[in-house]
């Protein structure tokens, strides 16, 4: 019994010295040499998918191009699939700020999920940089929302204008998506098209799941031209079927996938004239975007699409953020304030914010015209348009 | 006029794609009582290989035969890979399904990549025809006449043929229809996998419909079989043939003319048939 207990007292004073050298020594790791976390939450699968793992590539190859190092602290991106799912999105954004300690969140992309995490976020401090156009409800109720890619009503604004100062059309008929974001984008264009004197003749809302667009299609009324929401991959039937049913109308449409060079393989010349908003193109003449294309088609085998480009700048300010502040992230509020100066000239044009996070950025008209051989895109036009805040509510204008 | 005759030939060619669908999954339910999720993705993991197969020949029929076969083979695995290891273990079939739902519609993706596929049309049948103001798909007359004709073929073999006598009298009483020294175990096999191989094949012939295939609506394609068998009724080849073209053409005349309801259109009708006739419209007795 005595030689037992002496045998463990022994082992306990021996563990211990063992164990106390590397206790101390991590007890006294400064905190700039921790690596800054940015978490992103993707939707790696579920019905945004594809859209998902375009933002995570481009997103991934922002922080391969700076060696993940930003004013000499080591970046430490740690991507999380949301399943394109609420619930999901809330546990992995829990577990991105509580357990990994990200201080910059970057998407995810379905307007749900991020409505879902705003809160959240605002209670944490920790900003969220969205990679698309989002909601302008979660811009208006939370403060800690950046959306380079502005809000869904804001990239259609230049669509009205478009269809009625260029085209000279005076009545239309819209066909969007019965959802938040499906009538945020007509919304946009609804909006600058009557403020010109326009007049929307009909609008149809189909709802998210649906298969078959033929009942709308065949109940549109005559009008100068149909204004086309599709989100998702619905896109590949509602083209298809315009197309069977003989609709012989001029087509403006709202952002979406019809411009993305996979689904360009599947549509081929079906929309062919149809012309559209984009936030990006892999062709446009804007800085950096011929070695950001030939980067990601090096890296991932692939033409980058929009969601791409854009988490890859959402990436791109959230770097440019710690770099301001010199890697010093240790006051939430200077983060925020650092955030909303920013002003950049990127790879989809100009982007900025104005106080309340209000965004600025390049919107492009283009046509759907065959520019190399299975390749669709023709640039007409660009509109910077600015977001303006009175009353809890948003108003957008074109800047000159 | 026009819009109405339209609109009606839309949702009858609709109703159709979902009777082949969902038929098998109706068979599979009223004789193995087994709910299987994976019924969705097994469909279109067929549709992915015919689209494929379509791509390398240029043959519609070739792509049409290797959706069904492919459809029908992963049902065969499934079922005598995993669900025979747990007979009347209802939850856990159910789970067994549902990862699969999974597994299948992430091979999909690792395969074929993260984007949808159009859907192929046999250049013979393209082409519109002309119905008032507006253009008709041709294709889509088609898919009817076929439809009709395999509802013909599997009536007639559910009600004339003994393998139909069999299943019939399986799903009624399994119990006395084994001690009549029936094994019914190869009918269920049979049944099983022909319900996947009918879902491979009504996909392939009825994809324009539906304008796309893509891996993520895995899911959503079993709800909407689901719903075939619900309101049509669980176990019959008449049930699911109601139960599809009311969902089919009542869903399409409630976008046309009921947008605001269109989100509700077919769940309504499930509640209340639900309540009015739990079994079915055409179902056997619960």
């Amino acid at each position: 019994m005595k030689s037992k207990l002496s045998v463990g007292i022994i082992t306990l004073v021996l563990v211990s010295l063992l164990v106390m050298p590397a206790g101390a020594g991590c007890a006294q790791k400064p905190a700039e040499e921790e690596p800054i976390v940015i978490g992103m939450l993707s939707e790696l699968s579920g019905f945004l998918v594809a859209e998902g793992t375009a933002a995570m590539q481009g997103a991934t190859l922002a922080m391969e191009m700076v060696d993940h190092k930003v004013a000499g602290r080591t970046i430490k991106f740690v991507v999380e699939d949301t399943a394109t799912d609420t619930a999901q999105t809330m546990d992995k954004v829990r577990k991105l700020v509580e357990g990994d300690g990200a201080k910059v969140i970057i998407g995810p992309i379905h307007a749900g999920c991020v409505f879902g995490i705003a809160p959240y976020l605002e209670k944490m401090k920790v900003p969220y940089i969205g990679i698309e156009s989002e909601d302008e409800g979660t811009l208006l109720q939370y403060n800690w929302v950046w959306l380079p890619g502005g809000v869904h009503r804001q990239s259609t604004y230049s669509l009205g204008i478009y269809a009625y100062d260029d085209l000279g059309f005076r009545t239309a008929t819209t066909l969007g998506a019965d959802f938040s974001a499906g009538h945020e984008f007509i919304g946009g264009f609804v909006d600058s098209f009557t403020a010109k004197g326009g007049t929307v003749v009909q609008q149809q809302w189909y709802p998210m799941d649906v298969k078959d667009f033929t009942p709308y299609i065949v109940g549109l009324k005559d009008a100068d031209v149909l204004v086309c929401s599709f989100l998702g991959m619905s896109v590949l039937a509602g083209h298809r079927q315009i197309k069977e049913i003989g609709i012989d109308m001029p087509i403006l449409e709202t952002p979406g996938a019809t411009f993305l060079a996979p689904i360009q393989a599947e549509l081929g010349d079906i929309p062919v004239g149809m012309r559209g908003i984009l936030l990006y193109h892999p062709t446009m003449d804007t800085p950096g975007n011929k070695e950001f294309v030939e980067a990601f088609k090096t890296r991932w085998n692939d033409t980058p699409a929009f969601s791409s480009a854009n988490a890859y700048v959402s990436v791109q300010i959230a770097l440019q953020a710690i770099e301001k502040l010199k890697g010093d992230l240790s006051d939430p509020e200077a983060l925020s304030r650092t955030l909303d100066d920013t002003s950049i000239e990127s790879i989809f044009g100009h982007c900025s914010f104005a106080p309340g996070h209000l965004p600025t950025r390049n919107y492009y008209i283009y046509e759907y015209a065959e520019t190399a051989p299975g390749l669709y895109g023709k640039q007409l036009k660009r509109y910077i348009i600015q977001a303006k805040r009175a009353d809890n509510q948003l108003s957008f204008s074109a800047v000159k | 006029m026009d819009e109405i005759l339209v609109t009606f030939l839309s949702g009858a060619a609709f109703g159709v794609v979902l009777f082949l669908i969902a038929t098998g999954l109706s068979i599979v339910l009223g004789l193995m009582g087994i709910i299987n999720l994976a019924h969705g993705a097994i469909f279109i993991a067929g549709l992915y290989v015919g689209v494929t197969v379509n791509t390398w020949t240029g043959n519609f029929f070739y792509a049409v035969i290797a959706a069904s076969l492919t459809s029908g083979l992963i049902g065969l695995l499934l079922e005598r890979g995993f669900l025979r290891l747990l007979h009347k273990q209802v939850l856990a079939q159910i789970l067994v399904t549902f990862g699969f739902v999974y597994i299948i519609a992430n091979s999909i993706t690792w395969i074929w990549g993260n984007w949808p596929k159009s859907p192929m049309v046999p250049s013979l049948l393209a082409g519109t025809i002309t119905i008032g103001d507006h253009q008709f798909p041709f294709y889509r007359l088609i898919v009817i006449g076929a439809g009709a004709v395999i509802c013909a073929a599997l009536w007639w073999l559910q009600d004339k043929t003994k393998i139909g006598g069999i299943i019939r009298a399986g799903m009624d009483d399994e119990q006395m229809t084994s001690g009549m020294g029936i094994n019914l175990t190869p009918y269920t096999i049979g049944a099983f996998s022909f319900g996947s191989f009918l879902a491979g094949l009504g996909g392939a012939i009825g994809m324009p419909v539906l304008g796309s295939v893509y891996a993520a609506d895995s899911l959503e394609m079993f709800l909407l079989a689901l719903a075939v068998c619900i309101i049509g009724g669980i176990g019959s080849v008449q049930g699911a043939l109601a139960g599809a073209l009311l969902i089919g053409i009542i869903t399409s005349f409630g976008a046309l003319y009921f947008q605001e309801l269109a989100m509700f259109t077919m769940y309504l009708l499930m509640v209340i048939v639900l309540v009015l006739r739990p079994q079915g419209l055409l179902g056997r007795q619960v």
